[in-house]
């Protein structure tokens, strides 16, 4: 064991913390500004804040109308749409991986992600009326079959008042089979709709207008803020039970709030945006290296911070693939994949 | 009847129809510190834990300073009694040393963040210990002897009147061993009322009060230093002990091991 590198101080510096909080908070506009920036018609950041700053102000813009209405109506929605469904992500995993006492834990753990699949594909192979669909059917489905999931696991998970974290870890492994055998099945027997129901499992944000991400974002601000106000009873659960509770932590209240707030932001996220991979698991990663573990400031620079990496990857997605749609999911697979192996490489044994 | 401190009357602890711990009345007062000895299984942490208030007395009842303990909400219990098993705590990675004595202070503020009389107690805690030159060290880069006292040190920033702690010593070597017992006796003398579950007979003898044996999840006895039975002490516990008195102090020697 390489002792020198162990010995390294991790939140040491007083100015640590915060120029975190600076320069992962100036990434994230930055890519914003440079994501809404992008495409077929470019707008430049003078004109994006013109255009907003006169939407805002109720006056009519001094700007090309059309500029506006592809600013306003196409690219803001999707650019905010995938900022608030990576920070949904990287927080429910930053908490999960605090409450399983797990490097490994990730959002879709407890099920979210077979129950939200099974929602969604059941939804995609059976033909509904298409107004459903324009109504948003799919992610409504998606958003049940998550929760659902996660109950179903939770229930087998509780005994006596208590929540075993082993078993609720078991059944949401069970779950998810279950889960994933039902949409394996829709979709054998509905070959015709298997590209619609990949495409929408990879993940990607072409759905995205105001309405849409207004009906994520609520949920996932309201997950997002009571999951960092878990955040000193997520340090005290590092410990094990009985001295978290020797501390005057309830502690399962804490569980069931954690489970539950990180539940509901990944099923909002995922009802939109579809299985959107890695993100949470290695997004609290990266924040834990740069301010160490402390739950509180982690779960806010992970927001951040998964908010900016899921902007760039879905930039990257559009650049990649200028005229289709590259599900994003495969982006951030394949950037964050080898980025984390050289994070891994160059923190050998740190990282657990 | 029920007297001041952690009193624990005529309890018992069943688990299906096994008795953990039968019939067993216990008092710890303030100002004093009660070794708790016995074989392995006879139920001495789970006699800790229900004075803890983790497990419910299937009969019998626990009181803290006249009330049942059961009706004292987490947060008062834990600014009163402290509980920890030091040996059993994981050290989680990445935190430092004054983070997790940090962590002891969760029921003195609000849930949201501590305030500067919480820094004061941790850096007053830390001090205490003498780990101010560690305080910004990570708690797994420690050596096994500086994580105990960093748990010590957590007590004292818990500042509750009566601490539980199974098992001190276990893991240390002598010296941190001595260490670490003259530190917990140091907080029976000025006021604190203790209670340690011990496997080291000599050591106990030397720190406690009171010496209570556990015994087929009953106490067999619960006897000041000067009177414990030394005869029934080690035919409960199964080994042939011998007492010599050193620098004028009765000291207390188990036998079995080196031929003899």
């Amino acid at each position: 064991m390489n002792v020198g590198v162990l010995d390294r101080p991790v939140a040491m510096s007083a100015y640590r913390v915060p120029v975190a909080f600076l320069t992962l908070g100036l990434v994230l506009v930055a890519s914003v500004v440079v994501a809404v920036g992008f495409g077929r018609v470019p707008i430049s950041a003078a004109d994006q804040l013109a255009i907003v700053v006169d939407r805002l102000g109720g006056r009519s813009s001094t700007i090309d109308p059309r500029l506006a209405s592809i600013l306003l109506e196409i690219r803001l929605p999707r650019v905010l749409l995938a900022a608030v469904t990576g920070a949904a992500l990287a927080t429910a995993g930053a908490a999960l991986q605090g409450l399983f006492r797990n490097p490994l834990a990730d959002p879709y753990l407890v099920g979210v992600s077979s129950g939200a699949s099974v929602g969604a594909v059941l939804t995609l192979t059976i033909a509904l009326p298409p107004t459903l669909y324009a109504a948003g059917v799919v992610q409504l489905a998606a958003f049940v079959g998550a929760v659902g999931a996660v109950s179903v696991a939770l229930l087998l998970a509780r005994a006596g008042g208590r929540t075993s974290v082993p078993s609720l870890l078991l059944a949401g492994v069970a779950v998810a089979a279950i889960g994933g055998a039902v949409s394996s099945y829709l979709l054998f027997f509905h070959g015709e709709r298997i590209f619609a129901a990949y495409a929408w499992l990879l993940g990607g944000f072409n759905a995205a207008d105001w309405a849409l991400l207004g009906r994520v974002a609520l949920p996932v601000v309201a997950s997002a803020v009571g999951l960092v106000a878990l955040g000193p009873s997520l340090d005290l659960l590092q410990l094990d039970e009985d001295a978290a509770k020797a501390l005057g932590l309830r502690v399962e209240g804490a569980k069931l709030a954690t489970i539950g707030f990180a539940s509901l932001a990944t099923a909002a996220a995922v009802s939109a945006a579809g299985l959107i991979a890695f993100v949470g698991l290695v997004a609290p990663h990266v924040i834990r290296i740069l301010v160490g573990p402390e739950h509180r400031t982690l779960l806010v620079l992970s927001a951040i911070g998964g908010g900016a990496f899921m902007v760039l990857a879905d930039l990257v997605a559009r650049i990649a693939l200028p005229e289709g749609d590259l599900p994003v999911g495969v982006v951030t697979a394949a950037i964050g994949g080898p980025f984390f192996l050289a994070l891994l490489w160059s923190r050998r044994g740190q990282l657990a | 009847m029920i007297g001041p401190g952690i009193a624990i009357h005529r309890a018992w602890v069943t688990v299906g129809d096994r008795a953990l711990l039968a019939d067993v009345t216990l008092q710890l007062r303030q100002r004093e510190l009660i070794a708790i000895v016995g074989r392995n299984g006879a139920g001495k942490s789970t006699l800790l834990r229900l004075m803890a208030g983790f497990l419910e007395p299937s009969r019998g009842e626990v009181v803290l300073e006249g009330r049942p303990l059961r009706a004292i909400a987490a947060g008062e219990r834990a600014r009163r009694l402290g509980f920890l098993a030091p040996a059993r705590l994981p050290s989680p990675a990445g935190y430092t040393v004054r983070q997790v004595v940090g962590w002891m202070r969760f029921a003195h503020h609000s849930w949201w963040r501590a305030t500067g009389a919480d820094d004061a107690s941790v850096a007053y805690a830390i001090a205490s210990l003498e780990l101010t030159g560690l305080a910004e060290r990570r708690l797994d880069t420690l050596s096994d002897g500086e994580r105990q006292r960093v748990w010590l040190a957590g007590l004292v920033a818990q500042d509750t009147e009566f601490v539980l702690l199974d098992e001190p010593t276990s893991h240390l070597d002598p010296t941190h061993a001595i260490e670490s017992l003259r530190t917990i006796r140091s907080w029976a003398t000025a006021g604190r009322g203790v209670a340690i579950v011990l496997h080291d007979l000599d050591a106990a003898l030397a720190v406690a009060d009171r010496i209570v044996l556990v015994d087929g999840g009953r106490i067999a006895f619960d006897e000041p230093v000067a009177r414990v039975p030394l005869d029934e002490l080690g035919r409960r516990l199964g080994i042939r002990l011998a007492e010599i008195t050193l620098d004028g102090r009765r000291r207390v020697l188990a036998q079995g091991l080196g031929g003899a």
